[in-house]
């Protein structure tokens, strides 16, 4: 698992408050009652870490959880996001 | 209970300084949403936005009234003249004592507090000027209209994010019904281009990038706007007695909060506030040919409302036409209400109605009829106005066609 992939799952088990061994990538965001207000936070987290700008519009992923099913699928988007170019700030 | 007449009307929208540019953009829907000319753009990753061009303070008010004056005041304050002086009224007489001015606003004093703010905290300003404090406060605007128009009656602003003004005009309108008051001013008014708001905005994630495009397929968010729209109500009876121009009757007033989400619309909320608009207007569904909706062109809100609309009017809903002007002049947060009310007013009166501007394709969880991209011309009697706020406060105006009010 990578440095940026670590730290975002650091990330959801905080927001969950889980121990960071319970969660893995297929861990259903529904069973840790993370909504989609969580998973704002969790990307804003994760720009304030890693000084970074990441584009994200939650009317491209509407839904109760921002279109994500899993701390797997937050944890890729954002990886994407920051291979496509997330600017530093 | 009174009949409830509109007798002035006055707007500062992203489309110019009166009426008549939003009704001729309405009518060729053109929409003023552009990019912000703003001096920190390059901080902004939303770049677009509908403001109000070339509005030149100095020319509507002295220096001395300036340094009391946040945008937001100024705005209002403009477009209570423009409604004062068509209505033909004068409140500095017996009829101020019996006017009340209700006006809403969902952040108030935005650029005053903005600026000082950021002297204080980032240019080592050791201290204010000595009345930011009524500049900034969210009451100033209406404060302010009262001293110039003369109005003594009771005086507030109604905070309630994107449904203030729709609730100002409300109450304001439930006053003069009852008889508590002989006339109102009432509307709304937002100013918050700042960069301090802008960037609050962007946090949510709801912005569109590119352009406002309420019900189609593709659309992504809200292209935040300003301006104010003021009107006078008034007594209908004393109206027609004075032969006032009367532009049209509020009829109805209905209001529900969801008591759910801080930020997710509800259906129940949205269906619940026109329901109860129409049953306070002892209006039929079928009696409603137009709907201003509340339209933000996120993917939520626009879902949402399309099924609460579908939820109260049933069969009906596939012969009512429903546009969001936002489209057109932005979402203009505290103003909204009043923006789309005075747009609602214009086209009725001018025999349009106003489209949903930026429309592509048709979404199949979005399928009535929404006006896509050019006025139609229409005979409207009766239309809603809906506007549904952050946190489910929940406020929907019916009013009636003042050309059709004797039949």
């Amino acid at each position: 698992m990578s440095d940026i992939e670590s730290a975002i799952f650091d990330i959801v088990a905080q927001k969950a408050k889980l121990e960071r061994s319970s969660l893995n990538h297929d861990t259903e965001l529904s069973s840790i009652e993370l909504d989609s207000i969580d998973i704002l936070e969790i990307i804003f987290d994760i720009e304030e870490k890693f000084n970074i700008s990441i584009l994200y519009n939650a009317n491209q992923s509407p839904g109760e959880r921002g279109g994500f099913k899993t701390a797997g699928d937050v944890a890729d988007f954002i990886k994407t996001q920051m291979n496509e170019g997330a600017q530093t700030v | 209970m009174n009949r409830v007449a509109i007798t002035g009307m006055g707007v500062i929208s992203a489309f110019g300084q009166d009426t008549a540019s939003m009704c001729l953009a309405l009518k060729q829907g053109r929409s003023a949403i552009g990019p912000l000319a703003v001096p920190f753009a390059d901080q902004l990753n939303v770049k677009i936005g509908a403001q109000v061009p070339d509005f030149d303070p100095s020319a509507h008010f002295s220096e001395k009234q300036l340094s009391l004056l946040d945008r937001c005041s100024q705005l209002a304050l403009a477009a209570a003249r423009q409604a004062v002086a068509a209505s033909g009224l004068d409140f500095r007489s017996e009829l101020g004592v019996r006017t009340a001015a209700i006006i809403g606003c969902g952040g108030g004093g935005m650029v005053t507090i903005d600026e000082n703010f950021r002297r204080l905290y980032s240019d080592g300003a050791k201290r204010f000027p000595p009345l930011t404090i009524p500049k900034m406060m969210i009451s100033a605007p209406v404060s302010h209209i009262t001293m110039e128009q003369g109005t003594k009656g009771p005086a507030f602003m109604v905070a309630s994010a994107c449904a203030s003004a729709n609730h100002a005009i409300g109450l304001a309108f439930q006053m003069v019904r009852s008889g508590a008051v002989d006339a109102a001013l009432s509307g709304g008014t937002e100013s918050a281009f700042t960069l301090g708001s802008l960037k609050a905005w962007e946090a949510m994630r709801i912005m569109a990038p590119d352009t406002c495009r309420p019900f189609s397929l593709g659309r992504n968010g809200l292209v935040l706007g300003e301006g104010a729209g003021i009107f006078v109500l008034e007594n209908l009876a004393q109206a027609k007695a004075r032969g006032a121009d009367i532009l049209g009757e509020i009829v109805g007033f209905g209001m529900t909060s969801d008591a759910m989400d801080i930020v997710l619309p509800s259906l129940d909320g949205a269906a619940g506030a026109m329901r109860a608009c129409l049953a306070d207007g002892g209006l039929a569904p079928e009696q409603v040919s137009y709907i201003n909706a509340h339209g933000t062109g996120t993917a939520m809100n626009d879902v949402t409302e399309t099924r609460a609309i579908r939820a109260v009017f049933g069969r009906h809903a596939d012969k009512l036409s429903v546009s969001s002007t936002k489209s057109l002049h932005g979402h203009a947060l505290g103003a909204a209400g009043a923006l789309e009310l005075a747009a609602t007013l214009l086209a009725l009166r001018d025999g349009f109605l106003p489209p949903t501007a930026n429309f592509t394709h048709a979404d199949p969880q979005c399928d009535l009829d929404y006006i896509a991209n050019e006025s139609r011309s229409a005979r409207t009697e009766i239309a809603l106005s809906n506007s549904f706020a952050f946190g489910g406060l929940n406020a929907v105006l019916a009013v009636r066609n003042g050309a059709m009010l004797w039949q």
